[in-house]
């Protein structure tokens, strides 16, 4: 199901709140250029009595109690702090612009910490013991709320729930709008955040690495591989048409399309089973939106190290581009994994096509499969198209394209 | 009626599926029954116990259906989706290609939560069991969409909108550009949620509940009355509708979408943000404010809702100009679900002519300029109606609904 191939927009802002501290593409730049991990024993909460330790979180220091923050939970404080940042980045700060602009933010759990503290009101106290002011929390849409209020945006604002691909949903929505008419610049955010109870359950549900076998790491691709190790974050990218952004002489970092927006039927929690993806799907989807796939030079994957789905999307890529096809990348042995990460790949991806760095996967000591290219050391020249890619528990599946801006004389927008 | 309304392209978007679970029971025709007799069904709850709580009652689907949708071993959500989806498909006559290529879009707030507070209390409680563990993957409304597309085998784009009250309006609105700007020519656009202790708790410690039915549009009224509930559309593009011979009961004439930046929960004085949401709506549908001529209003039955909806509807339609009905005094506000079951009650209303009532309106309040059409439901002509959505976070969905006679 090509979705919009032919729509193009431009990303004139990024803004993040990470592991690697608040900032926009040149902290995107740095942690790419970089390449170490944020991975690291879990300090935030304590992890006694769990098979797994380890995660990438966000150091306290970079959520500082400000008097307007003070009244943020901490993932709203999050998206608050990337979108605010990509909103400078794009040079809308003071803008009348912002009034007019939209909001889609992508999470796949958010804000179950608010949701947590304002049940255990309950349960500690009975009726009286529940806070009005915690409540609105509880609903996924807070982060938006918060975002908007906090930065004057009264376009449409949307809140998309999903497991895998919250981000690539985000940026995936936020090109209707702008193609739809219904604004005339979209912000597009992906946010989740580590949670204790979260944490907890999901090593009970054998979800991240270990799982028993063998030692806890983030190895997507690797033979090694025992699931993922969870992250957070929030990562905004501006977008709007490249007539608007030009218009405005905004600062345009690269051009992104939909490529794929499709499901496979799969009930929710589980990965796909291999034969029921479509063979041909990625292909087809290039085929429709008049890309070869010679003209992709990099793809960064989802990537997170479930062994299952590691596999699903090697499958994926090696039919649609064949051997060796292009050099594949992750963000996930940097950043962690959580289910809106593609808005951070989508980020990265735009500052390969700029800069040419692209994460290297150096952990990979016996990869998957022969037949395709793994980044194992710097990639030069800068490719000027790469794939974003996303595989979902459920089944959902999303493909972006991120290419270097045209020349506004000769391209077509 | 303006001239100018009526559009002709292939790619307006047109309803031919409708389903419903209500606390009326199961399927559009109880749902309409309900409406039209003006039955309130808000009463006691017995889903979870309410003691100590300002409110007890809701508009609750009762065991006696619930037994009747589907496995026992899946959330309340996803059976109460699952039935009201098999029905708008069966209704549209969509068969297994369409399906498979078919987007689906559905807005929710609680999804599986209802079973994962199940997981949580007995934990809190140290009476923890691991088979419980299985509500938590169902938890977020995604596993509710995840779920309907894996059994009918829907391959198309999905996504689930959560936008609190204005959720599945907003699913609808979504679904509607999918169409429109040609991505696909079939989708599912709906909601679901179900009565969740988390959401009573909530708006009773926000004394937003009102211990009798609710009276929305009433000078006395003192808050809302919790539901629960799903209603899934069938949306398709004229021309594919067309090209099957599929029974159109509506169109999608125009759908607007804005947000407040104002308050986490209450609406501006001036309702800015609801006369945008509404104004762009009537924009995409070519239309002026004199070819609607009734609106089912998001009504909740909250002193600040009320008096800034009917400041909106004042200042688009001016006093008195259009008929209202909040079809939320018969049912109770079913969150996420409400702008799908509202707009399924419009499209009911269009296509039978006859408006449903606002209940228990014995004292209309004086300072909203608009005949609530109160206690019974009322026959009236019409070709075009509205149905508002708004809902915390300051979000504002406003949907525009054609009889199929208008669209030509």
């Amino acid at each position: 199901m090509a979705a919009l191939p032919a729509y193009r927009a431009v990303i004139t802002g990024i803004g993040c709140t990470s592991p690697f501290g608040v900032g926009g593409s040149a902290l995107v730049a740095s942690v790419l250029q970089a390449n170490t991990t944020a991975i690291r024993p879990l300090t935030g909460f304590a992890t006694d009595g769990l098979s797994s330790c380890l995660g990438a979180e966000i150091p306290a220091a970079c959520l500082p109690v400000t008097e307007e923050g003070r009244r943020w939970s901490r993932l709203s404080q999050m998206t608050v702090l990337a979108c605010r940042q990509a909103v400078v980045e794009a040079g809308l700060a003071g803008s009348d612009m912002l009034r007019h602009t939209g909001l889609v933010v992508g999470s796949e759990y958010g804000d179950l910490r608010s949701t947590e503290a304002f049940s255990l009101g309950f349960l500690r106290k009975g009726p009286l013991g529940l806070s009005p002011l915690l409540f609105p929390s509880t609903v996924m849409n807070t982060m938006a709320g918060t975002t908007s209020i906090a930065l004057g945006l009264k376009g449409p604002m949307l809140t998309l729930n999903q497991p895998g691909v919250a981000g690539e949903l985000a940026i995936m929505r936020a090109l209707m709008l702008l193609h739809a008419g219904r604004a005339p610049v979209v912000i597009a955010c992906g946010v989740d955040e580590l949670f204790p109870l979260l944490y907890e359950t999901l090593v009970q549900l054998q979800v991240p690495s270990p799982r028993e076998r063998g030692d806890e790491a983030c190895r997507p691709f690797d033979q090694r591989h025992n699931g993922p190790v969870l992250g957070e974050g929030a990562t905004a990218v501006v977008l709007e048409s490249p007539a608007h952004a030009r218009a405005r002489g905004a600062p345009i970092l690269a051009e992104v399309r939909s490529l794929y927006w499709g499901g496979i039927p799969t009930p929710p929690g589980r990965y796909p089973a291999l034969r029921h993806v479509p063979p041909q799907l990625l292909s087809q989807a290039l085929r429709e939106a008049g890309v070869c796939p010679e003209d992709i030079g990099l793809a960064y994957l989802a990537a997170c190290g479930d062994p299952q789905h590691d596999a699903l999307e090697l499958a994926c890529t090696a039919t649609a581009f064949g051997s060796p096809g292009p050099w594949l990348t992750s963000v996930t042995h940097l950043t962690g994994d959580y289910g809106s990460l593609g808005a951070f790949r989508v980020a990265a991806a735009t500052v390969t096509i700029g800069t040419g760095r692209a994460p290297v996967l150096d952990y990979l000591c016996q990869p998957m499969r022969a037949d395709v290219r793994f980044v194992v050391q710097p990639v030069a020249p800068p490719p000027p198209v790469v794939l974003v890619h996303g595989l979902a528990r459920g089944g959902m599946h999303t493909a972006l394209l991120v290419e270097r801006p045209r020349d506004p004389d000769n391209g077509v927008e | 009626m303006s001239q100018r309304y009526a559009r002709h392209d292939d790619r307006r978007v047109v309803v031919t599926g409708l389903g419903v679970v209500s606390p009326y029971g199961r399927g559009c025709a109880a749902y309409w029954h309900g409406l039209s007799q003006g039955h309130c069904i808000l009463q006691p709850l017995t889903l979870f116990p309410t003691e100590g709580f300002r409110s007890a009652i809701g508009g609750q689907v009762s065991a006696s259906i619930t037994r009747t949708l589907g496995k026992a071993h899946r959330s309340r959500a996803t059976r109460f989706l699952l039935a009201a989806a098999e029905e708008a498909v069966s209704h549209a006559g969509l068969g297994a290609a369409e399906l498979a290529a078919a987007a689906v879009s559905i807005g929710g707030a609680g999804g599986g939560m209802l079973e994962a507070e199940a997981w949580y209390w007995a934990r809190y409680y140290q009476q923890q069991d691991k088979r419980l563990l299985v509500a938590l993957p169902a938890m977020t409304p995604a596993s509710q969409t995840a779920a309907l597309a894996c059994q009918l085998h829907l391959g198309g784009p999905r996504e689930s909108p959560i936008l609190a009250c204005s959720s599945s309006a907003a699913a609808i609105a979504t679904m509607a550009d999918l169409i429109e700007t040609g991505v696909v020519e079939v989708g599912l656009a709906g909601g679901v949620d179900t009565l969740t202790r988390l959401c009573f708790m909530g708006f009773n410690a926000l004394k937003l509940l009102d211990t009798q039915p609710c009276r929305p549009f009433a000078r006395d009224r003192r808050g809302m009355s919790l539901g629960e509930g799903a209603a899934v559309l069938v949306l398709e593009s004229w021309r594919h509708a067309a090209a099957r011979g599929a029974p159109i009961h509506a169109c999608v004439a125009g759908c607007g979408i804005s947000s407040d930046a104002f308050h986490p929960t209450a609406p501006p004085t001036d309702a800015e943000g609801a006369v945008r949401a509404m104004r762009e709506a009537l924009a995409r549908a070519q239309l002026t404010p004199a070819d609607v001529a009734y609106v089912n209003a998001h009504g909740t039955g909250t002193v600040q809702n009320d008096g800034a909806e009917a400041v909106a509807l004042e200042a688009v339609f001016g006093a008195g100009k259009v008929l209202v009905s909040a079809t939320k005094s018969l049912i109770g506000h079913t969150m996420g679900a409400a702008g799908a079951l509202e707009a399924v009650a419009t499209i009911l209303a269009l296509e039978a002519e006859l408006l449903p009532p606002t209940a228990n309106l014995h004292e209309p309040d004086p300072t909203v300029l608009f005949d609530c059409i109160p206690h019974r439901a009322r026959p009236c002509s019409l070709h075009c109606a509205m149905s508002n959505s708004f809902g915390f976070g300051g979000q504002n969905v406003s949907l525009i609904m054609l009889h199929p006679d208008a669209v030509g």
